[in-house]
This record gives C-alpha cells, sequence and structure tokens, in this order.
C-alpha cells in the first residue's frame, strides 16, 4: 500500500486517456505490454527483443478476416514466418457479448480446427492492447522489428475484399515489409489503411444484432 | 424483375464451403451473402419512364437499410468498403461514371466510418446511343453489385439487379415513384467548389488547419477526405467561422509519415451544401508548398 497503489493509479489513467491520444508511428518503438493468452501465459513485447514480432488482429466471424482464414492464406502466412523465427501474435479485442468474442477454449479449438500457428492468441476482452496500438480493424497488422521498432502498420493486402478470389492476385503487405525488413532493407511501404470490419471494442455497442 | 442471388457465391465453389461444412455445420461463421435482401435492399431504377435515343438521362442504385445498418461511401473511412458495381448495359448504353451523394460520419469510438444510413441512391447518368431502335419491347440495364452493410457486425452482399426499359421517342416522362428521390439526391451531389473560392491548408505539428473562404461567413464544416491515411478519420473536426468562410482544424492521421501536397475531398457547409475540394498544402509560417 505504499508504493504501487499509486504506479497502479497512474497506469490506469494513462490507459484510460490511450484510445486518441497516443499516437503509434511508424519508425518510432512499438509500446510494450502485457497480454495473456489463451493458455494463460503471459507475454510482454520486451520478451521478444531480437526477434521479429507480427500483431494480426483477429475476429473469425468478420467477412474480411473469414477470407483470410477459410482461404487458408492467413495460416499460410503464420506457417511461414513463424517457421522462419518470427513471433506472431493473433490479438482478438472483440468485447465479452460483442462479435467475435471468443473463450480461450473456444478459441484453442478455432485455431486447432483452422490449423493456424500463430505463436499465441492474445485475449484483449477490455480492448487495452488494441488501444494502445490504435487497432481499427479485423484483420489490422502490424510488424514490429527486432529493435521493437514498428516498421509496418496497415492492411494485410492490396485487396480490400471479403472475396477469397481475391488473395491470389493481392500484394501481401506483410509478407513485403517482413521479407524488405529480414534482408536488411527499408519497407517500401510502411503504412496502408487497414481494411475490414471495425474491432467491436467495449463500450462501442460493440453487441450482437436481434 | 429477375433477381439472381450469389450466396457465398466465389468462395462457396471452391473452398469455403467444403470447409464449413466439415467445420462447422451450424455455426455463423460465413457471413456472406446467403440472402441479399438481409438488412435493407437494392433496386435498380430510373427516373424516366422510357429511354429515348440520344438523350442522356438518370438511373440509380437504391439501397433501403433497415435501421442502425449502414453501407459505405467511396472512401468508407475506418472500416468498411464501398459498393463495387460492373454494369451490364445493353448495346448502345453507355454509363457515366457512379454519383455518390455527400456521405454522413458513422461514429462509434474509438472508430468513425464515413457512409449513409435509412436510405441511398448511387446515380449513374445514362447515355443511350442516338440511333438506337424503337418499340421493340423492354430492353434490360442490369448492375451487378457487391457491398458490405454493417451495423456492428458486417455482411458481405452480392446482388445482380435489372431494370427492363422500353426505348422510344418523345419527351421524357418522370417515373413519379421516384422524381422527388432523383431530385433530393442529384441536391446531395458535391458540386465542384465555385472558381472564386479559396481552399488552403496550413500544416501544423499535429494538425492540418483547412481554410476555405467562400465569401461568406460558414457557421459550420465537416470534412470528407477522398484520399486514404491523411487525417484521422474519428478525431473531432474543430470548425470556426472566419469573417469570409470558415477554418477547421483536421487531425493528421497516425499513419501519415509523408508530407502531402493536396487535400483533398468533400465539404459540407450549412444547410447540407457540399462541394468538391482540393487545397494545396502549405507549411506553417514559411508558406512553402510541403
Amino acid at each position: 500500500m505504499k508504493r504501487f497503489p499509486s504506479v497502479l493509479w497512474l497506469t490506469s489513467i494513462l490507459l484510460l486517456m490511450l484510445p486518441v491520444a497516443w499516437a503509434i508511428q511508424v519508425g518510432s518503438p512499438a509500446p510494450d505490454f502485457t497480454a495473456t493468452d489463451t493458455f494463460g501465459k503471459v507475454h510482454h513485447l520486451s520478451d521478444y527483443k531480437g526477434k521479429f514480432v507480427v500483431l494480426e488482429w483477429h475476429n473469425r466471424d468478420c467477412p474480411w478476416t473469414g477470407k483470410h482464414y477459410y482461404s487458408g492464406n492467413m495460416q499460410r502466412l503464420q506457417k511461414e514466418w513463424t517457421q522462419k523465427g518470427v513471433v506472431w501474435f493473433t490479438v482478438i479485442s472483440s468485447a465479452p457479448d460483442a462479435e467475435g468474442y471468443v473463450t480461450a477454449e473456444d478459441e484453442n479449438g478455432f485455431v486447432s480446427k483452422m490449423d493456424a500457428s500463430p505463436t499465441a492468441v492474445l485475449l484483449d476482452p477490455k480492448g487495452d492492447l488494441g488501444h494502445l496500438f490504435g487497432a481499427k480493424t479485423t484483420p489490422h497488422m502490424f510488424v514490429i522489428d527486432k529493435e521493437g521498432v514498428l516498421i509496418y502498420n496497415g492492411a494485410i493486402d492490396d485487396k480490400p475484399t471479403p472475396h477469397s478470389a481475391d488473395i491470389a492476385p493481392a500484394k501481401n503487405y506483410v509478407q513485403a515489409a517482413l521479407e524488405e525488413a529480414m534482408a536488411g532493407r527499408p519497407v517500401s511501404i510502411p503504412t496502408t489503411r487497414p481494411y475490414g470490419c471495425s474491432i467491436k471494442y467495449a463500450g462501442t455497442g460493440g453487441v450482437w444484432p436481434k | 424483375m429477375r433477381i439472381v442471388r450469389h450466396g457465398c457465391s466465389k468462395m462457396a465453389e471452391t473452398v469455403l464451403v467444403p470447409l464449413l461444412v466439415l467445420l462447422f455445420s451450424s455455426s455463423a461463421v460465413c457471413k456472406l451473402d446467403k440472402n441479399a435482401d438481409t438488412h435493407g435492399t437494392l433496386q435498380l431504377i430510373s427516373e424516366n419512364q422510357f429511354a429515348e435515343p440520344g438523350h442522356k438521362f438518370w438511373i440509380g442504385l437504391r439501397f433501403t437499410l433497415e435501421k442502425g445498418w449502414h453501407i459505405y461511401w467511396l472512401n468508407p473511412g475506418d472500416s468498411g468498403e464501398p459498393p463495387k458495381v460492373n454494369w451490364e448495359l445493353p448495346a448502345g448504353f453507355r454509363a457515366g461514371e457512379l454519383q455518390w451523394p455527400a456521405p454522413h460520419r458513422l461514429e462509434h469510438p474509438p472508430l468513425t466510418d464515413f457512409g449513409y444510413e435509412d436510405e441511398v441512391l448511387l446515380l449513374a447518368q445514362v447515355n443511350p446511343a442516338a440511333g438506337l431502335a424503337t418499340g421493340g419491347g423492354n430492353t434490360v440495364l442490369a448492375a451487378d453489385v457487391e457491398w458490405v452493410v454493417c451495423r456492428e457486425v458486417c455482411i458481405a452482399s452480392h446482388k445482380r439487379v435489372t431494370l427492363p426499359l422500353a426505348i422510344e421517342r418523345g419527351a421524357p416522362k418522370v417515373d413519379p415513384n421516384w422524381r422527388v428521390l432523383f431530385e433530393r439526391t442529384r441536391a446531395q451531389l458535391p458540386k465542384p467548389a465555385p472558381l472564386n473560392w479559396k481552399s488552403t491548408v496550413l500544416t501544423e505539428e499535429k494538425d492540418f488547419v483547412l481554410s476555405i473562404e467562400t465569401g461568406a461567413s460558414e457557421a459550420n464544416a465537416t470534412f470528407f477526405p477522398l484520399e486514404e491515411l491523411q487525417i484521422e478519420d474519428a478525431a473531432p473536426q474543430r470548425a470556426s467561422s472566419t469573417r469570409r468562410g470558415v477554418r477547421l482544424t483536421l487531425e493528421k492521421s497516425d499513419q501519415l509519415l509523408k508530407p502531402i501536397k493536396n487535400l483533398k475531398g468533400v465539404i459540407v457547409l450549412g444547410n447540407n451544401r457540399a462541394y468538391l475540394i482540393d487545397a494545396p498544402v502549405f507549411h506553417n509560417k514559411r508558406g512553402t508548398s510541403s
């Protein structure tokens, strides 16, 4: 009851201020975060210094997310890049009762059924992680380099449709950013408009329509 | 009127349905257009009751949406996607560019989209060739439309809408059912800004300050950007009246990494007067183009 509570107070006040006030800029260090995955393991971004980290905002019931999962595209990317040492976090920021909200158990079932291979799925029902990064849509993608600097913020590719037929002809921005960064080159397209469904954050009335 | 419904069409035939059947026999995972009329209807309508060779006329895609549901403008804002239209017109008919009425801000913090609720008509002017034969019964104009309708959830939809229309000579006859809707919609189309207006943007650290001189003080203004990633769509736009117009403070997008030369978009002033503007961007103080 001496120093801790005041630190906590300050943190919560800062967190409350986050949604609009804080910008996260490509080229700047990504904010460290603490988040819990579907197996109860706690992850800090700072644990992964020295590795590339991908954040993928996810809502399985969103048609644009469905496009990349039911075609197997997202799983292919996850597999390819985690095999190359990338840490891949799928993040679910849907509020309880909102579209896309899942329990840890349900999500683990989904991951295994879909043959997905993220490093972990982070559950963010309060939206803290989403607000910290300014995540807007599903799928909204972020890439962080080995030094912890944000190097990509935007869409998964350049075809903002919900149709799987548009995957093959699309330019995949995440793929391109990782390839360039791993080859030691600057990311040529570091920001794009993240397409998709809005993230169903707590407090946004993001409940299922009746 | 023949309506073809494509339920989950493109994916259905390939990978989606087999996978779904395999994995989620009863779940609501596939929210694609199983029923294109869910949460609204789409019609293709004509202002005139018949087409006259050599005379342009207006047709429109009329979306009527259930309460709480919306579709998107050309630039959808933070999420969503605008409708995509592929015209299928008979020989001798040409459609002009799709005309979008000024959108509305659809705010669901922390995000803001740009789009339409309730009812909207997307317009196109059709030009039937002067040499078209008349009196041969109805010809059919059609549009293959893909759109996304959202409330808190989004439904991808796909429908082919058709419009049977006779080709006749004589003075155009306006369809009384649609007269008001077409007139009202045309009034909502952004007009090119008058040549004597002056629109400029000063760039500050966090904001763009857009000044528009219309010649008279303007009480309010809302800006809808045509380019992505220039301004923060959800940020409040602070308008202040000036003697000869209005000044609007627009927060820069977090994702804007390079200076921009122009801010292009639709400005909506009092009484829903909508104009297209393309304002050059200057660095504050120095007055040099950035």
